[in-house]
């Protein structure tokens, strides 16, 4: 079988797999990730030599979590596919950095993708079923083509009821958006945390702008390179008060360019479906915000997570913090095992996401060799 | 409560050798402050006291015999070696969070440090680089970083040795190591009076530190930036002990002892100093050697333990790892990793050997050039040291040893290339030199 055909076939049944699932289980995740990984393994060189390294084939692998997780630096450096790059139809770069190139993500179809985003968008995002007004404080794919959350957005643009559109003009669009917003039934209020940062400080400081009832608001990306940062309870409260939303409305989402699955907290589902209430509701107070919100995020069936020691990189029974490692079915010509620099834990209702320690700092006198190598 | 500074005559700990008899002398110069209850000196002030003090005491302590003042220094470096004594078992409790390293790595860097402090190596110390001028009684500054701790001892005892004081600037954040040492000075050799003083602050006390560089010389140990600044600010001579790098040379045919060894020189001081091998390069077959280092990490990682990762150090590491896998070989384990790549980049996280297949010498002088000047020390293993050396002429190596050995200078190495005990006298004569053992 050719690489073509066994991704073809791959992608089937990854699809398959994905409308068949359940938000909690349904998919014969095991016996797809082994025939990911062999797809994987065989069609792109530079990963099947990391894995020999490792001393793991897929005649070797003895558990899916055993699957070599490649690090996202490695994106940068190294063409993850098992096609050749120019036969990609979408290629999503990681967001620009003052270090070092972008990491790059090849899809050969987006259809595997899209696959996986809407499902899981539509359970914690639109649990009512039906799509509302959906308002986007993000660059128009057209505007940032090679933005996996462009990307994404813009499905999610597409698809929503009559009036939804990108309030975006080289940067948010607030005058667009408060336009927007005045208009029949609920809106969908899809948002960098940034672009609701800037909203907070340049409009709702002066004056709210309540959203219709039933509205929700979706965040995203943090605050990296913001020159000001907010604490994540303060930032909730704000726009809580701003935009006139509960506080279960306001959902983070967590998304990697190098992931093709997303994860996003159930606080606004739990309130319209009484299943996901009930499976959420021994979560413990470290889980959920000051509101008694649960801040977990929640990904697919298809996409496994696990936290590993942060030395030796092994995976930690549940409960423990450590690295999050994905195993992303929806990855499935590129790497399905993602090993990112996220501290968490997970737990049976969620992964915390802790973040990073930004201030903490490599010591010693010998360490500056980075800046010498660097001012070559 | 640790303790902070120890300055005699200037207040503050009691100066146990006599009751502060110059702070009193200097009362009109203190700062009133009716919520300071101890009778310290403010420190602008507490600095010139002190090096006021330190240079009464001076020429008493010159006229002594040299074996008195060898005697001194030795009972010193026994008492830090001593597991009973109040300075070690107080540096034991407070260091390891004060530094973030570990016990074992504190206790580890102690012996190090003061098991060479000898009779004999201060005696053969003094024959080889005794100072070729007048010995001034005016103390010498110090400057310490907080990396290794321990690196600024051997400026402070050759001072002494030479008859005169030495002054110690610890890190704001890092006070105790060096309070406690000037504290061991008055306990274990009050005949050498007072000769050993030490506080901290940090950069923003210029005044503090303008007191401190008016001490000639100065030996400063810290990165390029802060030094330059302290030798744009110093009115005498400064000695500055900057960013430097080490690395080892190897065949691949190391014995077990020399692979814990290797794991020794990377491992101390959690990969932080200058002696730290940042790179192993390897002559022969580098996979091989890797993967029997990855053998014996948890061993060599439990004789010199980490401190847990904070989340930025894990993050890098585990990226590094990935990316060190991807271009050759890598493995981690807890406080440790080996990894096999084809040059100086990506940059080794700490606490990792990081091996680089080299087919001969002129391909390591080819593979280090880029960093200039800049190689500290060489630890070798199977390789001809003279070639070595020849090889990395202009690389401003100062020590080529034996595998293991890196971290483990000898009392008298002229760090850098300085001739740390000739500038004790009025001036230095000697030129830099590399030292080979």
């Amino acid at each position: 079988m050719t690489e073509a055909a066994r991704s073809a076939a791959l992608h089937q049944r990854v699809q398959a797999a994905i409308a068949g699932a359940g938000w909690k289980g349904g998919v014969p995740f095991d016996a797809l990730a082994r025939d990911v990984f062999e797809h994987q393994f065989l069609g792109c060189a530079p990963y099947r030599a990391y894995c020999e390294g490792r001393g793991v084939t897929p005649e070797t692998l003895v558990d899916v979590t055993d699957i070599p997780a490649v690090p996202t630096d490695v994106f940068k450096s190294v063409p993850l596919a098992t096609f050749p790059p120019e036969e990609a139809t979408a290629t999503f770069l990681t967001s620009g950095t003052t270090v070092g190139t972008r990491g790059r993500h090849l899809l050969r179809s987006t259809a595997t993708y899209e696959a996986s985003l809407a499902p899981w968008l539509r359970r914690w995002l639109i649990p009512a079923g039906a799509p509302p007004r959906t308002l986007a404080l993000v660059a128009p794919l057209g505007d940032d083509p090679h933005s996996s959350l462009g990307h994404m957005v813009q499905w999610a643009v597409d698809r929503g009821a009559a009036g939804s559109r990108h309030c975006w003009s080289e940067g948010p669009d607030l005058d667009a958006l408060a336009d927007a917003v005045d208009g029949d039934g609920p809106v969908l209020l899809l948002a960098t945390a940034r672009a609701l940062q800037h909203l907070l400080e340049e409009r709702l400081a002066r004056s709210p702008l309540p959203l219709p009832p039933g509205s929700c608001v979706m965040e995203t990306g943090g605050f990296k390179g913001a020159a000001r940062t907010l604490e994540r309870d303060d930032f909730y409260a704000r726009l809580q008060a701003g935009l006139s939303v509960p506080r279960h409305a306001i959902v983070s989402e967590y998304g990697m360019t190098e992931l093709g699955s997303q994860g996003y907290q159930p606080g606004w589902a739990a309130a319209h479906d009484p299943e996901v209430a009930a499976a959420l509701a021994g979560a413990p107070a470290a889980l959920r915000d000051p509101e008694g919100v649960v801040r977990t995020l929640l990904f697919p069936p298809w996409c496994r997570v696990e936290a590993v020691d942060p030395e030796t990189l092994r995976p930690l029974p549940a409960g423990e913090r450590g690295l999050l490692r994905f195993f992303d079915l929806a990855n499935v010509d590129t790497v399905l095992a993602v090993q990112t620099s996220d501290v968490g834990v997970v737990t049976p209702f969620g992964v915390r996401l802790d973040g990073r320690d930004p201030t903490s700092t490599p010591r010693g006198c010998s360490l500056a060799v980075d800046e010498i190598l660097a001012a070559r | 409560m640790s303790l902070l500074r120890w300055l005699p005559g200037a207040g503050g700990p009691p100066d146990t050798w006599r009751p502060r008899p110059d702070a009193r002398a200097l009362d009109h110069l203190r700062v009133e402050d009716e919520d300071d209850e101890d009778d310290s000196l403010p420190l602008p002030w507490a600095i010139p006291a002190c090096a006021q003090v330190l240079e009464r005491a001076a020429p008493e302590r010159i006229r002594l015999p040299r074996s008195a003042r060898i005697a001194g220094l030795a009972r010193v470096a026994r008492s830090w070696l001593d597991p009973d004594d109040p300075s070690r078992v107080e540096a034991l409790t407070v260091l390891p969070d004060e530094l973030g390293l570990s016990p074992a790595m504190v206790a580890w860097g102690l012996d190090r440090a003061f098991e060479v402090i000898t009779p004999d190596a201060l005696e053969g110390w003094w024959q080889r680089a005794a100072p070729k001028s007048e010995v001034p009684a005016g103390p010498t500054g110090h400057v310490w970083s907080g990396n290794v701790f321990v690196a600024g001892l051997p400026p402070v005892f050759a001072a002494v040795l030479a008859g005169r004081g030495a002054l110690v600037k610890a890190p704001s954040a890092h006070p105790t190591f060096a309070a406690l040492l000037a504290q061991s000075f008055a306990l274990h050799a009050p005949e050498l009076g007072p000769s050993v003083g030490a506080a901290a602050w940090g950069r923003e006390d210029v005044r503090s530190t303008d007191a401190l560089l008016a001490l000639d010389p100065v030996f400063a140990f810290g990165d390029d930036a802060s030094i330059a600044a302290l030798a744009d600010r110093s009115g005498g001579a400064l000695h500055g002990f900057g960013h430097r790098v080490s690395t080892s040379v190897v065949t691949d045919e190391l014995d077990d002892a020399a692979l814990i060894g290797l794991w020794e020189d990377a491992l101390a001081y959690d990969g932080g100093g200058c002696l730290t091998p940042r790179w192993v390069f390897v002559l022969g077959d580098a996979r091989a050697l890797a993967e029997r280092l990855a053998a014996v990490g948890d061993a060599a990682a439990e004789v010199l333990p980490g401190r847990p990762l904070s989340d930025a150090a894990a993050t890098r590491r585990a990226q590094y790892v990935g990316a060190a896998g991807f271009g050759g070989w890598a493995r981690a384990g807890r406080g440790w990793c080996v990894a096999v790549q084809a040059g100086l980049q990506p940059a080794p996280p700490p606490r990792t050997l990081c091996l680089i297949p080299v087919d001969d010498l002129s391909d390591v002088a080819r593979t280090l050039a880029p960093l200039g000047p800049r190689l500290q020390g060489v630890a070798a293993s199977g390789v001809p040291r003279a070639e070595l050396q020849e090889a990395l002429a202009g690389s401003g190596v100062a020590r080529i040893c034996g595998v293991g050995e890196l971290q483990r200078p000898p009392l008298d190495w002229d760090h850098d290339g300085v001739d740390i005990l000739g500038a004790m006298g009025s001036s230095s004569t000697r030129e830099p030199q590399t030292t080979t053992e």
